[in-house]
């Protein structure tokens, strides 16, 4: 008899709930809170799970990235006044060494900014200018939209050529297309031959918006027109750097061969570079560290998401005995009329159900709602996935019938007898 | 052989430390169409001889024979199902779900028989017409008189055509002209042929019927085959 009146079950479960719409909407809140729980806790890992693989993607799975930094004693010197020169960097001859000499490696990308002001016409934007090599496009995984990237004639050649990304396009040539136009960079003017394809999830990932305001430009060019120093104007002193290379990326041969080949460039670098005045990153450790944030964001998470549904369930529970021995007459006479003990259970977890059921589907708009605030702080987005959606009818529905046993129990072993005792 | 055989029945009610004997060697015959008063005090065991007639208690020792089926040993499922087809229930307070209309009381033990919707609406409805209620079939139990009440318990009770018709107190909770009409229902019924046994401490009431069977502390004194 269930099959077919299962509809007409849930229909009589939630008439039966709506006579007492105040104590069925209170009962539900718990359970509204657990899912709600559920949905932003999964919403915000998600978010901060895709952020992070954005981030790390944009830095490619095979590469090894190290970065020219500044070292940090002298970052304290150079605030005193006067002129101070200081030399730290990756340098050419690194950059040979690890040319030469790592092993399972299929590209190696160089990369310098020139740290000047980019105009178009009167209007500038400051960004980060970069001269590299054709195949940082690939390396970056990085396609232009339109005309091209940089090619090894660019480079034999000095060309005077750069490549703009979408946030520079944006800022620079809001109307008009940049194709062929120019741009002057310091005292240099400059043809734009290609647009890189949008990069980053709508800009608010930090680093994405980041990549996505570069120029590319030649390297040769880069080197011959600005030189390796550069001047910095501060009130009270003048910084000069010099600095022969900001960046250079290398490709592993593949993601077994990536942890290798970072351990021996960082070999390399160490020798030449007391003064640690280079940052090595490997994007798949990065990963590897993401992946166990998750993980521990999930058990916590989770933990609390449990106690709320536990905490909710419980109190389902308890109004459910309540409503039990309040209708122990009616289960009576039900039984007199010829239900059985398993029509008692169906009759009450059906209630039960239907009640967190209900409870968990309103929950999933503040959940959401809830995920949405987070976004402010946290500064990404989070994503309210379908699965998380499924998952929390699927809690809600589990939570209804784990608490709901031990009343609909209750209701159905209640002696029978008791229908012909008049209140 | 007679509807209802109760052979030596004995119910006893353990309580802590003291076994209290509610029926103590109970035996009758009820033949099939009889209209058959059940009287006695308070504590003579009425109650309890109603619960193991209705199949709501086993008896503790003893056979219990309904439309030739031995019932004093069935499972609490069988016991559910012998009370759904063969027993019709009509208590003092009518008992009706307060939350259901008369239609949905009515359609009650059908939806436990495993009827589908249609036909339960329309055997419901076929009930309800004969207990004279058609135009308040769509009322709740609140909405109406104690007499329509009981009506409609009546049809709930007739609704799955049982052998047996068991009443406890019927006409306890109404004036003495709406008890005076549920009687006439009553007699009504048992002149188509039904099987009554009406439980009732009224003896005036009790005369309405074929035969009394007087009860006394747990046992039968008068009235008995």
């Amino acid at each position: 008899m269930l099959g077919s009146n299962a509809a007409e079950m849930v229909y009589l479960g939630a008439r039966d709930l709506s006579r007492y719409k105040l104590r069925s909407g209170l009962t539900m809140l718990g359970i509204v809170f657990g899912v709600g729980a559920v949905i932003s806790m999964l919403a915000i890992g998600e978010g901060s799970k895709r952020k992070a693989l954005s981030q790390i993607e944009m830095l490619g799975i095979r590469n090894i990235v190290t970065w020219s930094r500044k070292p940090p004693q002298e970052q304290q010197a150079s605030t005193k006044e006067g002129t101070y020169v200081s030399e730290y960097g990756l340098t050419f001859k690194d950059l040979k060494l690890i040319r030469e000499t790592v092993p399972k490696v299929t590209r190696v990308v160089a990369g310098r900014d020139v740290r000047q002001d980019v105009f178009v016409g009167r209007k500038l934007m400051t960004t980060r200018v970069l001269g590299t090599e054709p195949a940082y496009a690939e390396v970056m995984n990085f396609k232009p939209a339109r005309g091209r990237f940089l090619v090894s004639r660019d480079i034999e050649d000095r060309a005077k050529v750069a490549v703009i990304t979408q946030g520079v396009r944006r800022e620079l040539f809001p109307l008009e297309d940049p194709m062929g136009k120019c741009l002057r960079i310091g005292s240099e003017l400059f043809e734009i031959v290609g647009v890189m394809e949008p990069r980053g999830e709508g800009g608010k990932s930090a680093s994405a918006a980041d990549l996505d305001r570069d120029i590319y430009i030649p390297f040769t060019t880069a080197l011959a027109a600005y030189g390796t120093l550069s001047i910095r104007m501060e009130t009270g002193y003048r910084e000069v750097s010099r600095l022969e290379l900001d960046e250079v990326i290398v490709q592993a041969e593949d993601k077994e061969s990536v942890t290798e080949v970072a351990k021996v460039i960082e070999a390399i670098l160490k020798k030449n570079h007391e003064k640690q005045d280079y940052v090595e990153k490997v994007p798949l450790d990065l990963l590897l560290q993401a992946k166990q944030h998750e993980r521990i964001w999930n058990v916590v998470m989770g933990s609390i998401a449990g106690v709320s549904l536990l905490v909710g369930g419980i109190g389902i529970m308890n109004i459910m005995l309540a409503s039990v021995t309040e209708r122990t007459h009616e289960i009576n006479i039900r039984r007199a009329l010829g239900a059985k003990r398993r029509d008692i259970i169906v009759q009450f977890l059906v209630e039960t159900v239907v009640l967190s059921l209900f409870g968990g589907i309103t929950g999933i708009a503040p959940g959401a709602l809830g995920a949405k605030t987070v976004t402010g702080y946290a500064g990404y987005d989070t994503v309210v996935t379908a699965f998380s959606v499924v998952l929390a009818f699927g809690i809600s529905a589990a939570v209804g019938i784990i608490f709901g046993i031990y009343p609909a129990w209750k209701a159905a072993y209640m002696d029978p007898v008791e229908a012909l005792r008049h209140e | 052989m007679a509807l209802v055989e109760l052979r030596d029945i004995d119910k006893t009610y353990q309580m802590k430390d003291v076994a209290v004997k509610a029926l103590a060697g109970v035996s009758l015959d009820f033949a099939r169409g009889e209209f058959v008063s059940i009287m006695g005090p308070s504590g003579s065991g009425k109650s309890t001889l109603l619960a193991i007639l209705g199949c709501l208690d086993r008896p503790t020792s003893g056979h219990y024979t309904l439309n030739g089926q031995d019932v004093s040993l069935a499972s609490d499922d069988s016991l559910s199902d012998i009370r759904n087809r063969e027993i019709g229930f009509i208590f003092q307070s009518f008992d009706l779900i307060e939350q259901l209309s008369v239609l949905e009381n009515t359609e009650v033990p059908l939806f436990y028989r495993g009827i589908s919707r249609g036909q339960r609406r329309r055997k419901a409805l076929e009930a309800i017409d004969r207990v004279g209620l058609s135009d308040r079939a769509a009322h709740l139990p609140r909405e109406l008189s104690g007499g329509q009440c009981q009506r409609a318990a009546i049809a709930r009770a007739l609704v799955n055509d049982p052998v047996i018709l068991l009443a406890d107190e019927p006409t306890g909770n109404l004036d003495s002209k709406t008890g005076g009409e549920i009687m006439e229902v009553f007699k009504q019924l048992h002149r188509s042929g039904r099987t009554i046994l009406l439980v009732t401490h009224d003896r005036d009431l009790a005369e309405q019927g074929d035969r009394i069977v007087q009860l006394m502390d747990g046992a039968v004194v008068d009235g008995g085959n």
